[in-house]
This record gives C-alpha cells, sequence and structure tokens, in this order.
C-alpha cells in the first residue's frame, strides 16, 4: 500500500466522510434539543394550567419534582429549581389564553395549538413575539405565518 | 430557532432579559451566529441589542453550523446526555419489576399453595413505612411467606432486611394461629444467583435464622420449590433480557 495519507483523492473523499459524521452528529443533537425544549414547553403550560385549575395548591412542584427524579434520577432538569424556570420561561413568552382567537387583540401572530397536553378544551397559545420555526406537528398556525 | 438552541441558553437569556422582544433578538441570534452560552453572556452584558438595534432580521431557517461553537454547545450539552441515558438506578429497578412479576407467575403456577397477598406490600413498623417485595401465604404450610428480590449481587444487608419483614409480619400480620413466617431472598446478577431461606428459628426466643435449602425442616421444603426450580426460574430471566 503505497502512502494513502498524501493522495489527494483520498484526502478529499476523507475530509467529506469526516464533515458528512460531523453534519450527522450536529443533526441528532439538534433533534435530541428539539425533542427536550418542546418537552419541556408543553411541560410548562401543563404546569400553568394545573396551578390554576386544579385543587391542589399552587406549592405542588415539590412533590412534582421529587416524583419525577424519583422516576428519572439522572435528570437535573426535573429539579424543583428548573421546574420553576420552566413555568418562567413558558411564561415569558407565551400566553395561554382559552377564548377563540378573535376576541383577542393582540397584534402579533397566534398559534392555535391542538392539545399537546391533557387540557380538556381547545387551547390557544399566543407567542408575544414572533418565535419563528415553529412548525412543528404540534402547533398549527391560526393566524399570520409565523416564519419561512 | 426557538427549538435550537440549548436549555442553558434559554435560561440565561429569560434571567437576564426582561422583555420579550429582546429576548427573542438573542435566540436568533444565538443561532444565526452559533454562539456558545459564554459568547451570548458576552453579547447580552455588552447589550448587543442596544447597539445593532431591533432590526428585523431574515427569519431565515437557520440551523446550527458544523463548525461553529453553538454546535459544539449541542454536543456536549449535559441536559442531553441525561435526557437520554437510562440510568443504572432506573435499569435495575425495571428488571427488578420483571423479576417480581416473573417470580410471582411461577410460584402461583407452581401448585404447591401459594397465594398471592400482594407486591409491594405495606407495613407500617412505628411512623414508618415499609414495603415488601412480594407477600404470599402458604395454603398449605400455613403461614406467610415474604420475598425479597434483588437484581444485584448478594450483599448480607439484604439477609437483614429480609429478617426485619419476618418480624414484622409475625408480629402484625400474622394470626396467633399460623406458623412462622418464612423468608426468600433471591438474588441475582449476571451469572450469579443466590437463594437464601430465613425463619424464625425455634431454637431461639428471639431471632431468625438463615438456612440454605438442603439445611430447612422436611415440610416445609415440600411445600417450597426445590432449589433447581428456583434457580431454573432466575436462570430463565436472564436469558429474555440478552
Amino acid at each position: 500500500m503505497s502512502n494513502l495519507v498524501s493522495d489527494l483523492a483520498y484526502k478529499n473523499w476523507l475530509y467529506t466522510l469526516k464533515e458528512n459524521v460531523k453534519k450527522s452528529q450536529i443533526n441528532a443533537s439538534v433533534s435530541v434539543n428539539k425533542e427536550l425544549i418542546m418537552l419541556y414547553l408543553d411541560l410548562g403550560i401543563q404546569i400553568i394550567d394545573k396551578q390554576q385549575t386544579s385543587n391542589w395548591g399552587s406549592n405542588f412542584l415539590g412533590q412534582l419534582s421529587k416524583d419525577l427524579q424519583a422516576e428519572f434520577p439522572q435528570m437535573t432538569g426535573f429539579s424543583k429549581r428548573n421546574l420553576e424556570l420552566i413555568r418562567q420561561w413558558t411564561l415569558f413568552y407565551f400566553v395561554i389564553a382559552k377564548q377563540p382567537v378573535s376576541q383577542l387583540d393582540e397584534p402579533n401572530f397566534v398559534i392555535a395549538k391542538q392539545p399537546v397536553s391533557q387540557l380538556d378544551e381547545p387551547n390557544f397559545v399566543i407567542a408575544k413575539q414572533p418565535v419563528s420555526q415553529l412548525d412543528e406537528p404540534n402547533f398549527v398556525i391560526a393566524k399570520q405565518p409565523v416564519s419561512q | 430557532m426557538f427549538f435550537n438552541i440549548p436549555w442553558g441558553s434559554h435560561i440565561l437569556i429569560i434571567q437576564k432579559i426582561k422583555n420579550t422582544k429582546e429576548a427573542c433578538f438573542y435566540i436568533e441570534k444565538t443561532v444565526e451566529n452559533n454562539w456558545s452560552r459564554a459568547v451570548l453572556e458576552y453579547q447580552i452584558e455588552t447589550n448587543l441589542y442596544k447597539r445593532q438595534g431591533s432590526a428585523v432580521t431574515n427569519f431565515k431557517n437557520v440551523l446550527p453550523e458544523i463548525q461553529g461553537d453553538l454546535a459544539n454547545s449541542l454536543l456536549k450539552d449535559p441536559y442531553h446526555f441525561e435526557f437520554l441515558t437510562l440510568s443504572e438506578k432506573a435499569k435495575e429497578k425495571d428488571l427488578e419489576q420483571k423479576l417480581v412479576q416473573h417470580i410471582s407467575q411461577f410460584l402461583l403456577e407452581l401448585g404447591k399453595g401459594f397465594a398471592y397477598m400482594g407486591h409491594q406490600y405495606l407495613l407500617k413498623v412505628g411512623s414508618k413505612e415499609y414495603r415488601t417485595d412480594l407477600l404470599f401465604y402458604h395454603t398449605k404450610l400455613k403461614c406467610y411467606i415474604v420475598i425479597e428480590l434483588k437484581y444485584q449481587e448478594f450483599e448480607p444487608e439484604f439477609i437483614g432486611k429480609l429478617n426485619f419483614y419476618i418480624s414484622a409480619i409475625n408480629e402484625l400480620v400474622k394470626d396467633p394461629n399460623d406458623n412462622p413466617t418464612i423468608g426468600i431472598l433471591l438474588c441475582k446478577n449476571k451469572d450469579n444467583y443466590e437463594v437464601e431461606f430465613a425463619l424464625k428459628d425455634v431454637n431461639k426466643p428471639i431471632g431468625v435464622s438463615e438456612y440454605r435449602y438442603t439445611e430447612l425442616p422436611e415440610n416445609i421444603k415440600l411445600g417450597l420449590p426445590t432449589l433447581e426450580q428456583l434457580t431454573q426460574q432466575l436462570k430463565y430471566i436472564e436469558t429474555d433480557h440478552d
């Protein structure tokens, strides 16, 4: 075998293979991240809803954290602090309204969300700003287009 | 884009930025410019938003590039790792569940008189609550049989726990007419199995003795599965998982 490493054709091919591996890795990690953030958003919406509609008191996050961590002990994302951050974050970007779109006079666009969580009646989630790229199967765009 | 930045960056943004429009600006910039969390923090500290103005950007469908810092952040994101990793503890719990179901079924089908009392049977001792893996009542031996299952290598403390349950059941659950409770400990770890029996020693005023199968009184042996049967079951569960 001659010195393959110095063969230009081989070098180029090797380079493209390495780039393919990296692309794959990135795609995979982007997917994982997307799943995680969507999970958190759904969790945030459900937490907010339960705080308003259930009779569990508003401090059930402590219990929830304990129970989730018992099932998923390695996930720091279910610490009480993080659950509170998830809630805060959800409230920061979204408003959960239960009226039909037309009755709200938000200047921004509206994302109508099919019951992603087990909320009983149809819910509407309004982003306060164009959040963009919300073309996930869970979201149905009700008003203006979100983005390209 | 909202879903394309790491959770760590999301937290940073909502902790530092109070205005949603400004926050969205930083989300976009993170993805467009492939910022790591550290760079994002720097840009926030130096108030990029004010400096650049809230210019409407072209909301392209931008994904993190291969070379950027953001890409590296995503690859190394510890939240991802723990999200996807099934921890050792969870794996063990899962296997123990399977072991419990399997052994229950085996004993019931054995036809020697095992009557199922419960899984995770609650015992209240003082102010604390304990749960035994499995509790049976043996209709021929007229005693309770408590079973502890461990998907781990044998540890002496397991026998201690079993003895504790035996005593608790003798004190709190069994009827005066019942015979003393028998305990069985099954440990399974890869190629090793350990089967231990324990019951109250009539020669000791208090305390429980451990027995190997061969040392058990004959009448009790008759009511129980043989050692071969028990180890066969444990072996069987293993091939289930390969």
